[in-house]
């Protein structure tokens, strides 16, 4: 393994003390991206042949930021944001129209090769265990990928395995595991070579709340023990809310917030909880601290601060007073905090 | 480039083809149907006749299991919906955020996937072929020069495919250049007649394009054993080895320069 590469940079900012030095800097940085439109109508698609229309799109506009080592960033924005595209450049796969970042002291565009020992991956939606095999066998393939001398291998496989709770997963083929059970393994797959950064693009999609609670228990326990820097992009602003230290909040390709979480809590606490009722209500009484946002006879849609109200007692009070058909709680949507930064 | 990784992916590839060998035999008995056929075809081309072109009917029957095991075994087909189908959906991140060429990783599974089929189809095959039409000369001096052949015959396809395989780059869909390149290598390779039997005027020119080094040239040696066949196949493959590869390189370092992943 080619652990020489990033030793000085790293040995240097342990001198100085945990979270001092900038393990990623990014300048200025700008991806556009060229797209083909085609117009509809089969003449238009025989002008395309001959001449096709091209529309520019800025994914990422002019952004700059830093990232500190052991810092856990929560990295989110609407869909089309530019989360994943800047993902990509941090770790050399797509190039900057222009900017510079320099991650781990390294250029990821001209030493993509050599950073990759020293990063891990985790792309919610592109699973890389093998989906036949059991998930020790990618272990394997992944320790002579990343040249891992073989005894320390074995003993961070073991340490793992221990952390993340899958010794009685990793021999069974992929494709039989749960989602979460699986998620698990593709995390350990990442952190296998011992990065000092791991990326993890939408980690918890699609997994149920024990196994999202799992996931984020043990990333925290990772990033405490290793001191492991986490860069994670989500929709779920629970992952967020109980996993960072600092977020960055893009939008259109712009960051729009960048700051401690303390700032924006409030709004990770509230929670929008819609109320479907079985006959018609005249009049609502809300309890203290609930706003209404949407309301008809048969339905009720509220806004609550859990910090000021917890879920269930609301809940309770609706219960004892009205006639509940269904309900439905949700977090508010990343686009209403994007407003409400504006706002403020 | 370092060997270890890539033996390793070879060896998980082995493994996985190994998980659904009885599905892929199945798909495998595909070549009894096509030399049951061809063997009917060519006896009644050959009537009386002992030999056509130097050919013997034995001959052409075994050339024709060679040739197939080769082609089934290349795999042109995966390769070309797996990198489009990578391109398309973004999964070739999986691979550049990791210490090795994507282009060796395909090699190293195209390579286990070749060995697999190739060995399974010419095994097959040959047992139809020993009851078809017997056996044919074949020495054991043979096998060496004949494994140095098929190998090369591998690295060339595999280049060749992959070069046209990383337009996907641009194009995102590339299935069309397959059924092209599949075509080409039928007619102009010799895959189901050796190029011996084309006219004259045709047949040197296409015993020099890349197709004729895939399959007529080890189809031939192979049943002939002839040893002037295998070294001008070699020279051949090495030649144009050295060409795609350059070629595959240039399109490679251009692709992934242009790569354009869009959201998740």
């Amino acid at each position: 393994m080619d652990s020489n590469l990033n030793a000085s940079f790293l040995n240097e900012s342990s001198k100085k003390g945990f979270r001092m030095k900038n393990i990623i800097e990014i300048n200025h940085l700008v991806k556009k991206f060229e797209i083909k439109t085609k117009k509809a109508g089969f003449l238009n698609k025989i002008k395309s042949l001959a001449k096709s229309d091209i529309k520019e799109i800025k994914a990422v506009d002019n952004i700059s930021f830093e990232v500190k080592q052991g810092d856990i960033i929560g990295f989110i924005g609407p869909n089309g944001a530019g989360k994943s595209t800047t993902i990509k450049m941090l770790t050399g796969i797509l190039f900057p129209t222009s900017g510079n970042i320099s991650v781990l002291g390294l250029n990821p565009q001209k030493q993509r090769v050599k950073l990759a020992y020293s990063i891990g991956t985790v792309f919610g939606q592109k699973p890389q265990l093998w989906l036949h095999l059991p998930a020790i066998d990618t272990f394997n393939l992944l320790g002579e990928i990343y040249e891992v001398d073989e005894k320390e291998f074995n003993d961070r496989m073991e340490k793992l395995v221990d952390l993340f709770e899958i010794k009685d997963l990793i021999n069974t083929p992929v494709r039989k595991l749960s989602l979460g059970q699986r998620m698990r393994c593709e995390i350990v797959a990442a952190l296998l070579h011992n990065p000092k950064i791991i990326f993890l693009d939408e980690p918890t999609i699609g997994l149920d709340i024990i196994a999202k609670k799992k996931i984020r228990s043990l990333l925290k326990k990772l990033n405490e023990e290793e001191g492991t820097t986490i860069i994670l992009t989500s929709h779920d602003l629970e992952d967020i809310e109980k996993l960072c230290n600092q977020l960055i909040i893009i939008n259109k390709g712009k960051i729009v917030y960048n700051n401690s979480m303390s700032e924006v809590n409030k709004f990770l606490r509230t929670k929008i909880i819609e109320l479907y009722f079985e006959d018609k209500v005249k009049e609502f009484k809300l309890p203290k601290n609930a706003k209404i946002k949407e309301k008809s006879p048969y339905k009720l849609v509220v806004e609550i601060d859990t910090k000021k109200i917890s879920t269930t007692s609301f809940l309770d009070y609706f219960f004892k007073n009205y006639e509940v058909a269904d309900l439905v709680i949700r977090e508010a949507p990343i686009e209403e905090l994007i407003e409400e930064i504006y706002k403020n | 480039m370092k060997i270890r990784k890539y033996s390793a992916i070879s060896k998980i590839e082995f493994k996985q083809g190994f998980q659904y060998f009885f599905d892929f035999l199945l798909s495998a008995f595909f070549i009894v149907v096509i030399l049951f056929v061809f063997s009917n075809l060519w006896r009644t081309i050959y009537g009386t006749k002992a030999t056509i072109d130097g050919f013997s009917i034995g001959m052409m029957i075994w050339y024709l299991a060679f040739t197939e095991a080769v082609t089934m075994g290349m795999g042109w087909r995966s390769l070309f919906e797996t990198v489009s189908d990578e391109v398309k959906n973004g999964t070739v991140s999986n691979y550049l955020t990791k210490p090795l060429s994507y282009v060796g990783w395909h090699m190293s599974k195209g390579f286990s996937k070749f060995v697999i089929t190739f060995v399974t189809v010419l095994f097959i095959s040959s047992v139809l072929c020993l009851l078809l039409v017997g056996p044919i000369s074949f020495s054991y001096f043979q096998i060496i020069p004949l494994i140095i052949i098929t190998l090369m015959t591998f690295i060339l396809s595999f280049f060749i495919g992959m070069s046209l395989s990383l337009l996907a780059f641009w194009l995102e869909d590339v299935t069309a250049l397959y059924w092209i390149l599949q075509k080409g290598l039928f007619i102009l390779g010799g895959m189901l007649i050796p190029l011996d039997v084309y006219p004259a005027a045709i047949s040197k020119y296409l015993t020099y394009l890349p197709f004729a080094f895939i399959v007529y040239g080890p189809g031939k040696y192979f049943v002939t054993g002839d040893i002037s066949v295998f070294t001008h196949t070699l020279i051949g493959q090495i030649f144009w080895v050295s060409i795609c590869a350059g070629i595959m390189i240039l399109i490679y370092k251009l692709a992934i320069g242009r790569l354009n992943i869009h959201g998740g």
